[in-house]
């Protein structure tokens, strides 16, 4: 079964985060001890950027504050946001939520946008339809996300539309309304991309399986070609699809930290940003991690649903 | 005369390549009867393949249909649409393929694969075709159909897979079967099983068979009447026995004349030359510039097919077709025969000796790492100078990795092999250098070994540089080599796509022989050509290994091949090793009941006694 | 006519299309940043407080920014610290993703699994998101953005590159250099690279694309290019302020980016197809 592969895919992914939480630090770290002068500025006597280093932990020697920070990680402490001083834990959590909805919601549309249209551009490959898809597609990948954003609030959110708020975020447990309206802009703009993408992997992948021997086995059995595509072409195809969609959200969470810049919305891209801006080390790496936790535990799923449609993964 | 199940009359069909028409089959005519089997036999690019998949109705995007036509009981198929297609498909017509690993879809089990086509076409209900499934596995010789009607294809092997083809073809009972290379990526005994099944279950069903292959002995095997094609020209047709023994076409017969004989050791003779792909070829004769009888009018007149007596079954497209002279055309320029085995003298010099030689693979990172694959075990053997020792084995024997062992490029090897007396795994950097230069090594595909960035002078010169051979040396003794290869200082400065698959192997062959080794290690290079341009390399390699005084260690699959230049075998399956010896009494009396079956399964067919249809 | 089957050749007018279009984009980007380090229409950073947040006009083809900068001038200004980025990054990129996939691809075994494992989690987070973790180690500005994009495009190049040049170290002519006894470096070099070169090209001019968008997204969280001067994310970022007043400040460099963005994928993807169509017209 499928399963048996499971043991060895976690181990890999475990394997990743840890050295990828090792990058992490490594980047983080390449400027010794100038986290202290970054929050207490260029004028500040040395007693006290000593007294801060002491208390941060900067005087430790780098494997030891690698050491108590990953372990910290793993038994759930993030340590202590130097900029706000609270704990990165909650603050990380809450976000880490609001970036999730967004997520999901963007991959959900996605999918249902551009596995569709992928798949009839497939069929009806050089179809003058075809060409259109693929065209939007090419654009859609090219916009940068900071342009995309400003022309959508442009479009909807200033005079004379104003339908939807251009910034800001309401909880859905204060308005399941306002949640939704400070959620529509984000998500297009993030759909946009995310559709141009996926389209074309689906179009490529539906075509390869056009375009095999099965295929004409099945067309040459004198199937009629609506069976050919259900029975035979889709389920195939849908394997890489999935597979697809999970890096897709690796791939998401990079447009992420943009569009929740351009939105204003609280979440993992903003709150890293604000991070990087004002050197704030510990947030910075909590948040690195968990977003390369993100995408292995995706990519985790999308093996394990690959490997349940596709019979030469499940027994072998 | 019944009026024919299928008619193909006039069909020309062409390829757009790059904005240009590149013609592929000329003016191609051949009705099928009810129960007949007629076999398709052709080298690449011959279009036997194009005009199988015409009759389908399904022909690559960029193929243009120019002329012709194709009935099917009076139905144009190629003119139907998509509708009446799918009832015919499957129904009347039915296809077996090439590749059986990728034809059947791998998502679905093998039975309902089948299943789905009795219920398209025969109004099955669900429990109906799955019983009816089942009797068509058993009906293609499947032991336990419950077991394979329920595995997935990438849980059958490649000749169950094919039965499972086959089971599928069959499952209508159509009017006629369109094999396409149906056993050529099968294993020489699977191959041999396959054969067997289509002509019983032929006799039991009566279905007409239009069967194409470039195995001549495959064809010879199972049709009533064979078709010969060549570069996109049907140059002969007639009953299999007429074309086998009484061939009137300088083509077939050079190609009869190009098939090693597994029964013993007869001069095989190579066609000169490559199939032509001028798109104009079609206003002469194809096969005029390598044809040994070719007179003024081939190049200038395209010859009709013309009836050989006594009666019009047989007809052949040549201008010379009923004169004595192409019967002495190939004998004009027969080769010397291959010398004969030399049996191993006692006290011959060693050159080679390996022992206890194994490898393994090991899979998977430490802590998953699987058992280790052993691809070799214990695989000892020696090799006097100038010899020729065939190592014999279907795929996945370990043949082509005991190859790459000697060389010292499998890193999990074991054992010794000892070359001039000399431990190869020992050498130091210079013993290892001199090593280099004297034991080379061809491969199977002469594309892939060739780097396309580089001109054959480069290709050959670079061992040489190697060597630190001066440079003006170099390119003399380039130039000798390609000589006695058979090809002229024009093609200095080609490069490996301006070459054809025999030109290609000549530069590889070059490039071993350049440094003037004592061991050549041939790895199935015959394999990827044209059976009359593997005649000519066969020759070639006899020859040069006169000149040269060098020993050739001859890895094949293909027995009759072996049969034609080895002087000892060496039989291997699994990696181990099954029987050797000095090749005559190995192949008259086998011991070793792996190697009956392999000498057993070669499809002969000989040239007198042929009986078309049922030789063996 | 028979019915349309196998592998089809997408449409070749399309095709071309792309590949000219995506051409005339990049050569046109390459061109404006060139004039703009000769020639601008007005100093870059003039400001005129008079004239701020004009329409576009005769004097200012782009209108002006709320000092009252030329658009115009600014974005033909701002074009080279962009392409600059684009290509500087990605030529680090490739200096380190090169040479590290031909080792991997020759040596296989432990190397490579060690070396796979590392791009694995390197790919693992965002390019962007790497980026700012390089940015937060080497500080805000141009160079680092540079330093910072190359360093997070090397992942993927060396994925890339590794399984091109894998598929070319089994092709039998490598193993032929190696049974020949040739120098692991000519192997890599010599026999390898010469024949990897098509998709290394197209995967580069698709992450010059990449690279430039990637460096204005820096630039717009005011991580890359530093005011005083501007590249077109800093700009696009400052006229987003103002979007609810007007949206002309914005046009310039948002169409700049796009366009030279789109025009090297266009480039990259089409020569991807052209590539492709060579190599299935040679194995006919």
């Amino acid at each position: 079964m499928a399963l048996a592969l499971l043991p060895r895919r976690i181990f890999y992914g475990l394997v990743s985060l840890a050295i990828l939480s090792v990058i992490i630090f490594v980047c983080t770290h390449l400027l010794p001890g100038d986290a202290a002068t970054a929050i207490l500025g260029e004028g500040a006597t040395p007693a006290a950027l000593a007294a801060l280093r002491a208390r941060l932990g900067l005087d430790q020697p780098a494997p030891l504050q690698f050491a108590h920070w990953l372990g910290g990680v793993l038994t759930g402490d993030f340590g202590v946001s130097t900029t706000l001083n609270q704990p990165a834990g909650p603050i990380i959590a809450e976000r880490f939520l609001n970036s999730m909805a967004l997520a999901l919601v963007t991959i959900f549309c996605a999918a249902a946008i551009a596995i569709p249209l992928g798949v009839v551009a497939a069929v009806r490959r050089g179809s003058r339809l075809d060409g259109t898809i693929l065209t939007a597609s090419y654009v859609g990948i090219s916009i940068p996300d900071f342009v995309l954003g400003p022309v959508l609030i442009l479009l909807f959110a200033v005079p004379p539309l104003a339908l939807f708020p251009s910034s800001g975020f309401v909880a859905f447990a204060a308005s399941p309304a306002g949640w939704i309206a400070h959620l529509v802009l984000p998500v297009a703009a993030l759909t946009v991309v995310l559709t141009a993408h996926l389209m074309r992997q689906t179009r490529s992948g539906m075509l390869d399986v056009l375009n095999s021997d099965y295929v004409r086995t099945a067309r040459l059995k004198g199937l009629p070609e609506r069976l050919v595509l259900w029975r035979h072409a889709l389920r195939n195809a849908l394997g890489t699809t999935l597979a697809v969609l999970a890096l897709d959200l690796g791939y998401l969470m990079g447009s992420i930290v943009i569009i929740e810049e351009i939105f204003a919305y609280p979440g993992l891209g903003r709150l890293i940003v604000y991070a990087v801006a004002n050197r704030d080390i510990p947030l910075v790496e909590d948040v690195a991690l968990v977003i390369g936790t993100v995408y292995v535990a995706a990519n985790l799923v999308a093996d394990i649903a690959h490997a349940m449609l596709d019979p030469r993964l499940a027994r072998p | 005369m019944p009026e024919p199940l299928l008619e193909i009359d006039g069909l020309s069909i062409s390829f757009r390549v790059g904005g240009r028409r590149m013609p592929a089959l000329a003016e191609f005519s051949l009705a099928i009867h009810a129960g007949e089997v007629v076999g398709l036999v052709g080298e690449s690019g011959s279009g036997k393949s194009t005009a199988l998949f015409a009759v389908m109705n399904y022909l690559p995007e960029n193929a243009v249909v120019e002329r012709g036509s194709i009935r099917y009981r009076g139905i144009d198929l190629l003119s139907a649409d998509r509708a009446t297609l799918d009832g015919l498909r499957g129904r009347r017509l039915a296809m077996v393929y090439q590749d059986p690993g990728t034809a059947l879809n791998p998502a679905i089990i093998a039975g309902d694969q089948i299943a789905e086509v009795l219920r398209r076409h025969l109004g099955f209900d669900e429990a109906g075709a799955r019983q009816r499934t089942k009797e068509l596995l058993r009906l293609v010789e499947i032991e336990d159909p419950d077991r394979v009607y329920r595995s997935y294809p990438h849980q059958l092997s490649g000749g169950m897979r094919q039965r499972v083809m086959i089971a599928m073809a069959l499952s209508c009972e159509p009017d006629l079967l369109l094999m396409d290379e149906p056993t050529t990526a099968l294993d020489v005994i699977v191959q041999a099983h396959v054969l067997d099944l289509v002509r019983s279950l032929q006799r039991k069903l009566r279905s007409a068979i239009l069967f194409v292959s470039h195995n001549l002995g495959a064809v010879a095997a199972i049709a009533h009447r064979i078709g010969v094609l060549y570069a996109g020209e049907l140059m002969e047709l007639g009953p299999a026995v007429r074309i086998l023994g009484k061939s009137r076409n300088p083509y077939t017969l050079g190609l009869l004349a190009a098939v090693p004989r597994i029964a013993g050791r007869e001069a095989v003779q190579g066609i000169p030359g490559a199939a032509s792909r001028d798109p104009q070829r079609f206003g002469r004769c194809v096969f005029a510039e390598r044809c040994p009888s070719a007179e003024a009018i081939c190049l200038a007149e395209r010859p009709r097919l013309l009836a050989v007596p006594p009666d019009a079954a047989q007809r052949s497209r040549c201008h010379f077709a009923n004169d004595p002279k192409i019967d002495r055309a190939w004998s004009q320029g027969a080769a010397a025969p291959t010398p004969s085995a030399q049996p191993r003298s006692a006290g011959a010099d060693l050159l080679l000796e390996v022992a206890g030689l194994s490898v393994e693979y090991r899979q998977g990172f430490r802590l998953f790492a699987r058992p280790a694959l052993r691809a070799l075990r214990n695989v000892s053997f020696r090799l006097p100078r100038e010899r020729v020792l065939a190592i014999v084995g279907e795929s996945g024997s370990g043949k082509s990795t005991l190859a790459r062992a000697i060389l010292r490029l499998e890193p999990g090897a074991s054992g010794r092999v000892l070359f001039e007396g000399a431990d190869v795994f020992a050498l130091d950097a210079a013993g290892l250098r001199r090593f280099r230069r004297k034991a080379q090594i061809v491969f199977q595909n002469p594309t892939s070994s060739l780097n396309p960035q580089r001109s054959v002078f480069e290709l050959v010169a670079r061992p040489l540089a190697l060597a630190a051979v001066p440079r003006r040396e170099q390119r003399d003794r380039v130039r000798a080599v390609l000589a006695a290869v058979g090809l002229g200082d024009l093609y200095l400065d080609r490069y490996p796509r301006q070459l054809s698959g025999g030109e290609k192997q000549r530069v590889a062959l070059a490039r071993a022989f350049v440094t003037e080794p004592l061991l050549v290690i041939l790895d199935e290079p015959t394999t990827a050509l044209d059976v009359s341009v593997q005649a000519a390399v066969l020759e070639l390699l006899a020859k040069e290994k006169e000149r040269l005084r060098c020993a050739y260690l001859f890895i094949s699959h293909d027995l009759a091949v072996v049969r034609q230049i080895a002087d000892e075998v060496l039989v291997l399956r699994h990696g181990t090793v099954q029987e050797s010896g000095p090749i005559e009494p190995l192949f008259e009396a086998p011991a070793n009941a792996y190697t009956r079956a392999l000498i057993a399964a070669v499809p002969s067919f000989s040239t007198d006694r042929a009986t078309g249809g049922s030789p063996r | 006519m028979t019915e349309l089957t196998a592998a089809a050749p997408p449409a070749r007018r399309q095709r071309n299309a792309y590949l000219a279009l995506g051409l005339a984009l990049t050569l046109a980007a390459i061109a404006a940043a060139a004039l703009g380090l000769l020639y601008t229409p007005y100093p870059p950073a003039r400001i005129d407080l008079l004239h701020p947040l004009a329409r576009p006009s005769l004097g200012h083809l782009l209108g002006t920014d709320r000092y009252g900068r030329d658009v115009l001038s600014r974005v033909l200004a701002g074009g080279w610290r962009s392409l600059t980025l684009g290509f500087g990054a990605t030529g680090l990129g490739l200096a380190i993703g090169l040479p590290v996939a031909l080792a991997t691809a020759y040596y296989r075994g432990a190397v490579d699994q060690i070396v796979m494992r590392f791009v694995d989690a390197l790919l693992s987070i965002p390019t962007l998101v790497f980026a700012l973790l390089i940015i937060v180690g080497l500080g805000p500005g141009q160079a680092q953005a540079i330093v910072a994009l190359g360093v997070a495009a090397a992942p993927k190049f060396v994925r890339i590159v590794r399984s091109a040049a894998l598929s070319a170290a089994s092709e039998d002519y490598v193993t032929a250099a190696k049974a020949r006894g040739e120098r692991a470096l000519y192997v890599q070099y010599g026999e390898v690279l010469p024949n990897i070169w098509p998709p290394v090209i197209v995967e580069a001019s698709v992450n010059i694309g990449f690279a430039l968008m990637g460096g204005a997204a820096l630039s717009y969280l005011g991580l890359g290019t530093q005011p005083p001067f501007a590249d077109w994310g800093v700009m696009i970022n400052e006229a987003q302020k103002q979007i609810s007043v007007t949206f002309w400040p914005l046009l310039g460099p948002a169409l700049a980016i796009s366009l030279s963005i789109i025009g090297f994928n266009l480039f990259g993807e089409g020569l991807r197809d052209r590539l492709h169509l060579r190599a299935a017209l040679a194995d006919a």
